[in-house]
């Protein structure tokens, strides 16, 4: 791959814990990759349109309120409406038992509170990559 | 034959030795403290009785003798039905004092059918939509005998509390609670500066803290407490010092609209959180006091003991707990509470094991609570005012802590409102997360079952998790939907217009205007939105909605 691989980050919903994605934002940088934070508040469509405008490899979304299990599914469709078929990748406050769920829903990472910065890393730039190659 | 897998090899474990030895915020320390540490310091000028100016030591002489600390844990579920259920629980396993955080589209203003309140209600906390909602949470409790703490930053939320309350028969002079009210914090905590303009932000604020010394004097108006600043990263002198500014910030506001230093300072209140460095913790409360008591005395010129006294809810610190091995953390929130009232503090929240996880269930949540009584009645350390007092290590820790403490405020003091709308606080913070997942991942900072001691994937135990009840949430919507269909429109816009006008005249108190369209039922979205428009601000902060009247 020659392109730097790229993902957007945000949080949509209300929930405004960002210091995860703002901490991830640096690691992923300093790991060589694109990073776009879009940061909190943002709308189902907002996120899905940024990663076409960016042609993002990886869209990656931080719960910390709860409301995953609500949004996953919209955002899913939405890029389905839009002919994207990039991994979304989960972060957050996720009780172990909705993990089996969201992958059901087609969430391609999952990353509970206390999961290594290398984990993430490396699971995201692997999906990155084989985003890149299809 | 089987090897033991060990994360070091067993021979170095034998030997192994501490790699971190400086406190949680950094400072490098010795191996033993001793007299020439603390040269200089003064019994009288420094530190002094407790109940005594500085107040190092306490803001009571006989500290938890005379009043045991409050025992206040945070909740708040579904809908106001549900949570009313959960305030009785709590009340009946020995809670003292109430605490409930809405959900998420309380804490921005809006109301439950708002199309950005879609995936939001009821998850994080109860909507509090109108006075409705606070008739139903507070059923069958009594007003007069709680004390309730409104996690939110929202003024006519406070409103609806008062005004069911009067409704119920109770005397606004007689409610004890506090609301935390701290406005400018919305930028830098979670929220985004249009949802609460500046202007209208501290205009509520301010009416709050006058109204209050009036009419409720038992209220603490405002509790400053950016919070999730300190779960974002700032380090303990960090957490003091920005919410010192803010507090400043808001009595320069009430002192401009003709306040007296000792009548807006004495009832407000502090929220902060409690790590799990002990002896850094125990000496940062102790250094809030002291350095609060000289900038309220020397700086405002404050005659009123009870203006300099540093009052503080704790709530322990989220962001030490780990979602491995999860009931660990109930031996880490033990250690933060000790903490806690080792430094004297007033109320306390102990979160729960599954804080990391979930919202807590009722089990979890009778741990935290039990920790707390365990602390209280078999440990000791309510028999005697700061304990700690007088160690070298601690009082050392406590001189640095006021230094650090009076450094940043000397630099932030004068913008402060700026620096918080502008992000700058939210960049500082986030470098300091950036260092501490750095020391984690480098395993430099240990942290127990997250880089050492974990145990694998398949012996993690399942806990039971809270799961928001849809069925809840369905009969709060109708409720509102109700609401709106029922009420007498004419009064809600006549009482909306009056409120408007009233926000317009700037020095006037809007809250008794406020009030009235609390008891025609008008919704926190719409006096929100009354006030927005009042200072030139679209009424919807989204742009989804129009004004309705």
């Amino acid at each position: 791959m020659t392109e730097r691989p790229k993902i957007i980050l945000a949080k949509v919903g209300m929930d405004g814990h960002d210091r995860g994605i703002a901490t991830l934002s640096v690691w992923l940088r300093d790991a060589g990759m694109e990073v776009i934070n879009l940061g909190r508040y943002r709308t189902v469509p907002e996120v899905v349109r940024a990663a076409i405008q960016e042609d993002a490899h990886v869209i990656g979304l931080s719960f910390l309120g709860g409301e995953h299990l609500h949004f996953v599914p919209l955002v899913l469709e939405e890029m389905k409406k839009n002919n994207i078929s990039i991994p979304l990748v989960v972060g957050g406050i996720i009780p172990r038992k909705h993990i089996p769920q969201l992958k059901e829903m087609g969430v391609s990472g999952i990353f509970p509170a206390g999961s290594s910065m290398e984990e993430i890393i490396a699971e995201v730039k692997r999906l990155a990559a084989s985003d890149a190659t299809d | 034959m089987d090897t033991v897998k060990t994360d070091i090899p067993i021979e170095e474990r034998y030997f192994e030795k501490p790699k971190r030895l400086r406190t949680a915020s950094g400072y490098p320390l010795k191996e033993i403290y001793e007299p020439e540490d603390i040269e200089g310091m003064d019994y009288k000028r420094d530190i002094g009785r407790a109940g005594e100016y500085p107040f190092t030591r306490g803001i009571f002489p006989d500290m938890y003798r005379g009043r045991m600390w409050s025992l206040r844990e945070i909740c708040g579920y579904d809908s106001p039905r549900e949570t009313n259920k959960r305030i009785k629980f709590l009340l009946s396993e020995g809670e003292s004092a109430l605490n409930v955080i809405p959900d998420l589209p309380t804490q921005n203003g809006i109301d439950s059918d708002h199309p950005r309140a879609r995936g939001g209600v009821g998850v994080q906390g109860p909507p509090w939509c109108s006075m409705q909602d606070m008739e139903i949470m507070m059923e069958g409790v009594p007003f007069e005998k709680v004390s309730m703490t409104m996690s939110v930053y929202l003024m006519p939320v406070f409103v609806f509390y008062v005004a069911a309350a009067e409704k119920a028969g109770a005397s606004l002079k007689n409610l004890r609670g506090t609301l935390l009210n701290d406005t400018l914090s919305f930028p830098l905590v979670r929220f985004n500066p249009p949802v609460v303009p500046q202007d209208v932000a501290t205009r509520m604020t301010t009416d709050t803290i006058l109204f209050c010394d009036q009419f409720v004097p038992k209220f603490y108006p405002l509790s400053v407490g950016s919070e999730g600043l300190r779960e974002s990263g700032a380090n303990a002198a960090q957490e003091i010092a920005f919410d010192f500014c803010l507090a400043r910030y808001y009595i320069t506001k009430a002192l401009e609209r003709g306040a007296d230093i000792d009548k807006v300072a004495r009832r407000i209140t502090f929220t902060h959180r409690c790590g799990i460095d002990i002896f850094e913790e125990a000496a940062k409360f102790r250094a809030a006091r002291r350095v609060w008591a000289r900038m309220m005395r020397e700086e405002f010129g404050a005659k009123d003991p009870r203006t300099m006294t540093y009052k503080v809810h704790v709530v322990t610190k989220g962001s030490d707990l780990t979602a491995q091995q999860p009931e660990n953390n109930v031996i880490r929130i033990a250690y933060q509470a000790l903490a806690a009232v080792l430094g004297g503090v007033q109320s306390l929240h102990t979160t729960s094991l599954d804080e990391p996880i979930c919202l807590p269930t009722e089990d979890s949540q009778r741990i935290a609570v039990r920790t707390q009584q365990i602390l209280a009645y078999e440990t000791g350390v309510v028999n005697v005012a700061d304990p700690l007092g007088g160690s070298y290590y601690v009082e050392y820790l406590t001189n640095k802590l006021d230094e650090e403490i009076t450094k940043i405020i000397d630099e932030l003091k004068d913008d402060i409102a700026k620096y918080a709308w502008e992000g700058r606080l939210l960049e500082m913070m986030y470098k300091n997360a950036v260092e501490e997942q750095k020391e984690i991942e480098s395993g430099e900072k240990i942290v127990v079952g997250v880089n050492r001691f974990r145990v694998p994937e398949e012996a993690e135990r399942e806990i039971k998790v809270h799961e928001p009840s849809q069925d809840a949430v369905n009969e709060h919507l109708n409720n509102l939907k109700r609401l709106r269909e029922t009420r007498d429109t004419e009064a809600v816009r006549a009482r909306l217009e009056e409120l408007r006008k009233a926000v317009e005249v700037r020095d006037k108190n809007t809250i008794p205007y406020v009030m009235e369209a609390a008891k025609a039922y008008a919704t926190l979205g719409e006096i929100m939105g009354v006030f927005r428009m009042a200072y030139g601000h679209p009424y919807d902060a989204f742009g989804d909605l129009e004004y309705p009247f």
